[in-house]
């Protein structure tokens, strides 16, 4: 009798049921803390709102501002594209080269990959008064690096033009962040894969090709969309830099430091609000599209499709 | 059943640290926020703990970081509800709150205070706290941006009288050349000149300049007229014609913070900014140093800009008596007496600015010429958009004409019209 | 495989990687060397007085001589006709041309008011040696003054606290030398650890910096991998758009949100509290973790869930004694990753703290940096101080997470 009865509940219910189960601390996380602010802040990006006196509803004003009168904006859209684009890739080669280089078997590769990881979690407010010595355009070793090759280096962080290069290359000092994600990924590569391919014939290139690159796309595609969401987060290291100023000229004036400002000094935590919206379906459209072609190239061993 | 222990073992945390947490909140009867470095933190402490020893009162200083994250934290208290009692602002920062109305009105405890006079202070800084009438900070301090601090040993090396208060743009410019330095390679190894941050204010006041027509009310943004953009181009001009000042790339791009540096380092032999860094510069063993006033414009007027701070009292506070009795410890004489014994700060009490507790024996030896230039002092416009208009408009306007791309007239002719299509009309 | 063509074929190609390895190796620590440069001079400049920071060209020994020094002849740095004056300090200010050259009490002036003087002749002789004197001062930091028999002036020295005197009290010395070395300053790590100024040194910050992160290591363990496991081995409804939505809470910037977040506390009475940083690890843990041991959950091969459901196994068993013991290395960089991010967290901290008996290491630097504003060197000491757990945890704790874990036995 009992076993009929435990039959009604089909597998893929059981199966549903227990899925839902699993995922309730996240849910109830979204709803207790993290859906409600989200809200919120949406609410006030259609408001005006100074942070001391009730928010104000003002309807698609903040929207229209932004598309047609704030150059300001584009500015601050423009440098974060820019540190991204150029970023992202970089960032995505030098960790995977450097996660393999710390992948071998030497005797010291411990002390190896400290030093390559101990950048990326220096506190932000040193390393970036570090990094302001080190591109100091007259006493700096960057530029002192480059006048042994001959070259006069420019003038950095005080450039308009040379500001944005400077925050990517600060940027690449901390690829040893992303570079302990690959370690893991490389760790979870069965070394009987290497060992079949070796006894194929298969050089070193050939191993990293069919072997170690579809092994990792997983976590290829992890880092790849969390460095794109990163890139555009873009903060600390600039609004420690420069003030908060985001100069010289606003060219390294990136988009959250625009929203930080609207929020915080200019008392418009409304329009700082709708900023973030744009910002944020900025986002979600280029990660829509990473997932949508992500079938094309990423390989799991255990996928569940639906 | 062993993962089932490990997840009870879990939320068991959880609430004993909840618990925990809880019980550390010591109530406090007034809480009270405010920045400051070593010299001041000492300060608020003794003067809280007199406070607290003579009310009963418990007080609850939260001292939080200097800069923005000290607006940024202000403002989420206020924003959730929880805005302290008291609040330490400048006079630049209190407008955001004044104006919202959500500071009180202090002349009414003033009239009935018997241990401190209005007319203890300086009116120049008490005009600024006060908004249509209402008093809203009582000032701690005020700080007119006039103090050129020099290197006596490079004047005497280089065969120069040290400057007077009525020395000109003409002699900073003369004396400035003499004393810069330069290597084999045409490099220039030491300065003549530099201010804390590009302190233009100071040459477009001192050239008989404006910014806005009427700093209080203001209606226009008037830097476009001929006195300001002289002023500002005379301030680029020495960055670049007369190359006594560094140029942007030259100085750290942090605010101000390499430009101290560079005078204690004797990289630059004249150094602009306001008293405070007086404790700082105290440190330095390497050569002797003074203070002049910041020079007359040929056209033989001065004019700086200023700052100041002081203790507020927020509206919504529930103790209002006793937050108005803590801010009379805090800015009254005693703790003015302490402050002017740092030498970090002018007191905003005529007296002991006057006294000698401030004018001691400690360097620099003319500091005397702060309260010479209280009467030339202009502050920046009373409006709550001028943080937008000087960080979102001028600031990067104006770094093209420190980098010398461009020149200060096109710029600002340019700049000004825009300003006031967007603010002012 | 006949020996003889096997052997050689080997051999090469042991060579091969040989010679490869050890030119990975040398680019390795090339980069390591680059990548290490800005750190040494963090420690560097943590070492110095606040004099040797800024020398050009850079200081990388946080070590110097003080040497007694002085023109025994002091000669005319111009023509003209001599002027004298006299300082307030007893100094003589002595006018040649256009240059004043300043002439100490203690010299013996060779030359008369009026006199016609060329460029380079002596004008002034200061005593050929002097005495040692040595005065301590309240600071810990001493003075050395280099005086005449009489007792007059020639030279002073501030000296800053860790040094070594070469010379005693009374000693002779001339012009050459050497008085004192600069030592390494290393009391600027108890300076940054306990500053004067403050009610608490960082020892109660680390203490409350301790129990953020363990409480947040371990909710977010617990947490994310539940939540992982659902996303990557369970089909229900709506789970594709549930998983974009999670990940796209990763896409508001925080500065938005921080303020309704802060609202949402304040209403749950959490100000002030170390709630607010502990309770939401415990629910998710934050998309970045659940996304990360998504990916690494379904890099397993599904047929090892089917094998152990067969076995009778629950969801889950099937989840602890399968899955997470096959993705330890990504329990690991989890972990560390929240080590890291609950240990420099600054922003929660500052909004969420007001006693400053709560504050974290990381609040505790940012306060200290702008309360000690360009005392580069205890910034830089309290920097190196907030980052040697993490480079500790994470020296040692390698194994635990990259090294020799066996994987997926799908053959075995």
């Amino acid at each position: 009798m009992e076993n009929v009865k435990r039959s009604k509940i089909s597998m893929s219910t059981h199966e549903a049921i227990w899925g839902y189960v699993f995922l309730s601390p996240w849910i109830l996380g979204m709803i207790f803390f993290v859906g409600g602010p989200i809200i919120a802040s949406l609410i006030l990006s259609f408001c005006e709102w100074d942070l001391i006196q009730p928010p104000k509803f003002i309807g698609l004003d903040n929207f229209i501002k932004m598309f047609t009168t704030d150059k300001r904006f584009w500015t601050s859209l423009y440098n974060t594209f820019y540190y991204t684009v150029l970023s992202v890739p970089l960032g995505i080669i030098g960790s995977i080269l450097v996660a393999l280089l710390m992948n071998q078997k030497w005797k010291t590769v411990r002390l190896l990959r400290t030093i390559y990881y101990l950048p990326s979690v220096t506190a932000g407010v040193a390393s970036a008064i570090i990094w302001m010595w080190l591109l100091n355009p007259d006493f700096g070793l960057v530029n002192y690096a480059l006048s042994l090759f001959g070259i006069k280096g420019p003038l950095w962080l005080a450039d308009e033009v040379w500001s944005k290069p400077a925050l990517i290359i600060m940027g690449l000092w901390g690829v040893g962040g992303n570079m302990i994600i690959y370690l893991a990924g490389l760790q979870g590569i069965p070394q009987q894969l290497y060992e079949a391919a070796e006894i194929d014939g298969a050089g070193l290139w050939g191993k990293f090709r069919h072997i170690t690159i579809p092994m990792l796309t997983p976590v290829i595609f992890f880092n790849l969309i969390m460095s794109i969401v990163w890139s555009f987060q873009i903060f600390t290291q600039v609004y420690v830099m420069t003030g908060g100023q985001g100069g010289p000229s606003d060219s390294t004036l990136v988009l959250v430091l625009y929203i930080y400002q609207h929020a915080f000094k200019f008392h418009n935590m409304g329009y700082a609000s709708a900023l973030a919206w744009v910002l944020f379906i900025i986002i979600l459209i280029f990660t829509l599209i990473q997932f949508k072609f992500a079938g094309g190239w990423v390989h799991y061993e255990g996928e569940l499709k639906k | 059943m062993k993962r089932l222990m490990v997840l009870f073992l879990g939320l068991a945390l959880i609430f004993g640290l909840l618990v925990s947490c809880v019980q550390q909140k010591a109530k406090a009867d007034l809480r009270f926020m405010y920045w400051g470095d070593v010299s001041e933190i000492k300060i608020i402490k003794e003067m809280v703990d007199k406070f607290e020893k003579d009310t009963g009162l418990k007080v609850s200083a939260e001292r939080a970081p200097s800069g923005p994250p000290y607006m940024e934290k202000v403002l989420t208290q206020f924003a959730g509800g929880s805005a302290p009692d008291v609040l330490f602002v400048e006079v630049n920062n209190f407008k955001e709150f004044a104006q919202k109305g959500v500071l009180e009105d202090l002349n009414p405890y003033l009239e009935k205070e018997t241990t401190i006079k209005k007319s203890q202070f300086y009116k120049e800084i008490i005009d600024r706290f006060t908004i249509d009438d209402k008093l809203y900070v009582l000032p701690r301090d005020i700080a007119p941006i006039c103090v050129v601090y020099y290197n006596k040993k490079m004047f005497d090396e280089a065969g120069l009288k040290y400057p007077t208060d009525d020395w000109t743009w003409n002699d900073l410019l003369k004396i400035g050349k003499k004393l810069v330095k330069k290597d084999e390679k045409g490099m220039v190894t030491r300065f003549g000149y530099v201010d804390d941050w590009p302190i233009w204010e100071a040459f477009v006041l001192s050239n008989g300049g404006k910014i806005v027509d009427n700093v209080k009310k203001p209606r226009r943004c008037v830097l476009n007229m001929k006195e300001s953009i002289e002023g500002v181009q005379f301030r680029a001009d020495l960055i670049h014609k007369y190359g006594i000042t560094p140029s942007p790339s030259q100085m750290t791009a942090m605010g101000g913070m390499g430009t101290a540096d560079m005078f204690m380092s004797e990289r630059v032999a004249m150094f602009f900014s306001g008293i405070w860094k007086v404790p700082m510069f105290r440190q330095i063993k390497n050569f002797e140093w003074d203070v002049v006033m910041f020079p007359k414009s040929p056209k033989d007027i001065r004019g700086f800009p200023s700052g100041g701070s002081g203790y507020a009292i927020v509206k919504s506070s529930k103790n209002k008596e006793a937050a108005w009795k803590l801010v009379t410890y805090l800015a009254g004489k005693e703790g003015q007496i302490k402050l002017a014994q740092t030498g970090l700060a002018q007191p905003a009490m005529i007296d002991i600015a006057k006294s000698k507790y401030f004018l001691d024996d400690k360097p620099p030896k003319h500091k005397d010429i702060v309260l010479k230039a209280v009467p030339y002092i202009t502050f920046m416009p009373l409006m709550p958009e001028w943080e937008q208009i000087n960080v979102g408009m001028i600031a990067p306007a104006f770094d093209k004409i420190w980098s010398g791309k461009e020149k200060a007239a096109p710029v600002i002719k340019k700049l000004v019209p825009e300003i006031n299509e967007n603010y002012f009309e | 495989m006949a020996d003889k063509k096997g052997s050689s074929f080997w051999e090469s190609k042991k060579r091969q990687n040989f010679i490869i390895s050890n030119i990975l190796y040398l680019i390795a620590w090339s980069g390591a060397i680059i990548f290490v440069i800005p750190l040494v001079w963090m420690i560097v400049t943590s070492l110095k007085t606040p004099d040797e920071i800024f020398t050009i060209p850079p200081k990388w020994i946080p070590i110097s001589t003080v040497t007694l020094n002085y023109d025994i002849n002091i000669k005319a740095k111009q023509d003209g006709v001599v002027s004298i004056t006299k300082r307030e300090d007893g100094a003589r200010i002595l006018t040649l041309g256009t240059f004043n050259h300043v002439i100490p009490e203690v010299a013996v002036l060779q030359v008369k008011k009026g006199q016609k003087i060329q460029k380079g002749e002596t004008i002034a002789i200061m005593p050929k040696e002097g005495i040692v004197k040595i005065i301590e001062n309240d600071n810990k930091t001493k003075t050395i003054k280099i005086v005449t028999k009489e007792g007059g002036l020639i030279k002073q020295y501030q000296l800053p606290e860790n040094i070594k005197l070469f010379v005693k009290e009374n000693d002779v010395v001339t012009p050459g030398t050497k008085l004192a070395r600069i030592n390494p300053q290393w009391q600027n790590y108890v300076k940054a650890w306990a500053p004067e100024a403050l009610d608490e040194t960082f020892n109660r910050y680390l203490l409350n910096t301790i129990i953020i992160t363990v409480l947040g290591i371990t909710g977010v363990l617990l947490s994310s991998t539940l939540v992982a496991y659902a996303f990557a081995r369970f089909r229900f409804p709506g789970r594709d758009i549930l998983f974009l939505i999670m990940v796209s809470t990763m896409m508001i910037p925080v500065q938005v949100t921080m303020i309704p977040t802060f609202i949402l506390f304040k209403y749950l009475g959490w100000i002030d509290t170390f709630a607010p940083l502990i309770v939401p690890t415990f629910f998710g843990g934050g998309a970045f973790n659940i996304f990360l041991m998504r990916q690494f959950f379904m890099t397993i091969p599904y047929e090892l869930d089917d094998a152990a459901k067969i076995d009778g196994c629950n969801y889950f068993q099937i989840f602890s004694i399968i899955l997470l013991p096959l993705v330890k290395p990504a329990l690991a960089t989890v972990a560390i990753f929240g080590f890291v991010y609950n240990w420099n967290d600054f922003l929660n901290p500052l909004i969420y703290l007001n006693s400053t008996s709560n504050y974290t290491l990381a609040l505790g630097l940012q306060t200290f940096t702008t309360m000690y504003g360009t005392d580069y060197n205890l910034m830089m000491a309290a920097s190196t101080i907030v980052l040697l757990p993490i480079l500790i945890v994470f020296f040692f704790g390698q194994r635990y997470f990259i090294e020799g874990v066996a994987t997926s036995g799908l053959k075995g």
